[in-house]
């Protein structure tokens, strides 16, 4: 899995993190039961604080998406696959709603870009 | 003081000098105990201890000639070896190989010595574990000795394009590979063979083996792949065995198809004696994509994992970083 943190986004670093772990949840490259690096080695290879990667972790353990447990560590639970896919649907209709609600304005797809880039994290 | 060509004739005459020297040596030993040996002597021992095969001195002298001679081929291969690595295993393996041998025979047969009748001398499993520690050592001696050389790496194919990183962005690729079935089939067969003969010839130590084997799976039952700002690292589960390749010893990265059996002749941590991607090493925990990569030192290290498209992209990238060349 590749994990990708971007410090001088105004997103904050755990959350990337989560974002990252989501991302690969979806994209089928992260398993259901497949275990994550260590919060210790992945921090010391991200070069960030051990708490931020725990608390990108609690985060996902709290959406059901992490199990974790001493000794075995981060793992990915069997319901993150369809928890994500889920998600992506919503994410679907909403863009779906979006767009209708442009057409009726009168915007283009090209409109509807510059809108939904203006309130992107950056 | 390393050349950058092989040091040819050094590099035989050392790797020769200790089978030559366990051959005469356990010759001389040998032939000295004339006077004290029954005749014939016991050469085997079966399931239970007791003696059941018996030769004369003189056969006994024979097989210790032709092992010496086996193991001297062995060193004038490791004499013409491609990669520094293959030249020690050769030498480690050939030295080690000959001085098991003849430690067990000086041992077996020096336990006759001031006996009238062969038959009465039994077998002791101190016999077995005194030749390993023998021949490890002679091995080690060999490794240590081999002269070394800065080899030029394999020629390697185009890289891959580097992963597209902003530079204010981190990156980490991480994965897990586990044993294919093919390997822990064969692994499992081992032990299951090991452990049924412990039973069937109640030879208790045999289960010794048994466990090591285990225990050697167990360390390398899957492994995790790291690539991140300082290279490359890959551990097995219980911690070791472990290889770091930091980033600025890397002098080339790509990805190759690797069939385990073909290529590196097995499953596990591996070494390629032959085939195409000769002189490498590396886990090899089933066939499939793998990330390669080369080193300052000459050194060509494989890994096998699911994905190694990726994490070469991204190790690409932290190279090309930290040779201050912009990735494409």
């Amino acid at each position: 899995m590749l994990i990708r943190l971007d410090p001088s986004l105004s997103l904050p670093l755990y959350e990337q993190l989560a974002a990252s772990v989501r991302a690969g949840i979806a994209s089928g490259e992260i398993e259901a039961g497949e275990k994550l690096p260590g919060a210790r080695e992945l921090a010391a290879s991200l070069a960030v604080n051990v708490h931020t990667v725990l608390r990108g972790y609690n985060l996902l353990r709290e959406e059901g998406l992490l199990d974790l447990r001493r000794g075995r560590g981060a793992v990915v639970t069997g319901q993150a696959p369809q928890s994500i896919s889920a998600e992506r649907a919503r994410l679907a209709t909403a863009v779906g709603a979006a767009q209708d609600a442009a057409r009726r304005l009168g915007l283009t797809a090209e409109d509807l870009s510059v809108l939904i880039r203006k309130g992107y994290p950056s | 003081m390393t050349t950058t060509t092989r040091p040819t004739v050094r590099l035989t005459v050392t790797a020769v000098l200790i089978p030559l020297l366990a051959t005469v040596a356990s010759l001389v030993l040998l032939l000295s105990w004339r006077d004290d040996l029954p005749d014939p002597v016991a050469s085997h021992w079966g399931l239970g201890g007791a003696a059941d095969g018996f030769s004369s001195l003189t056969g006994l002298a024979w097989l210790l000639a032709v092992v010496g001679l086996v193991g001297i081929a062995v060193a004038v291969a490791a004499g013409r070896s491609g990669t520094p690595a293959l030249a020690r295993t050769l030498a480690g393996t050939g030295a080690g190989t000959v001085v098991f041998i003849d430690a067990l025979l000086l041992i077996s047969t020096g336990a006759q010595r001031g006996l009238a009748d062969a038959a009465g001398v039994s077998f002791s499993a101190w016999w077995i574990l005194s030749g390993v520690a023998a021949g490890l050592a002679g091995a080690l001696v060999a490794v240590i000795a081999v002269p070394s050389w800065q080899a030029t790496p394999a020629a390697v194919g185009p890289g891959p394009d580097a992963l597209p990183l902003g530079s204010t962005e981190r990156a980490v690729w991480s994965a897990v590979v586990s044993s294919g079935r093919a390997g822990t089939a064969v692994v499992a067969t081992a032990v299951a063979v090991t452990l049924i003969l412990t039973v069937v010839t109640r030879m208790w130590w045999l289960s010794a083996i048994a466990a090591l084997l285990v225990l050697v799976t167990a360390a390398m039952l899957s492994i995790r792949v790291t690539v991140d700002p300082s290279g490359l690292q890959v551990r097995g589960r219980l911690g070791w065995p472990r290889t770091t390749l930091p980033v600025e010893q890397i002098t080339s990265v790509s990805t190759v198809q690797v069939r385990a059996l073909r290529d590196f002749g097995g499953w596990g941590y591996r070494f390629a004696a032959t085939g195409p991607l000769k002189g490498s090493r590396g886990f090899v925990l089933h066939s499939g994509p793998a990330i390669r990569v080369t080193t300052v030192d000459g050194r060509s290290e494989v890994t096998v994992v699911e994905d190694a498209a990726t994490g070469a992209a991204l190790l690409e990238a932290y190279r090309l970083r930290q040779t201050g060349g912009t990735a494409r």
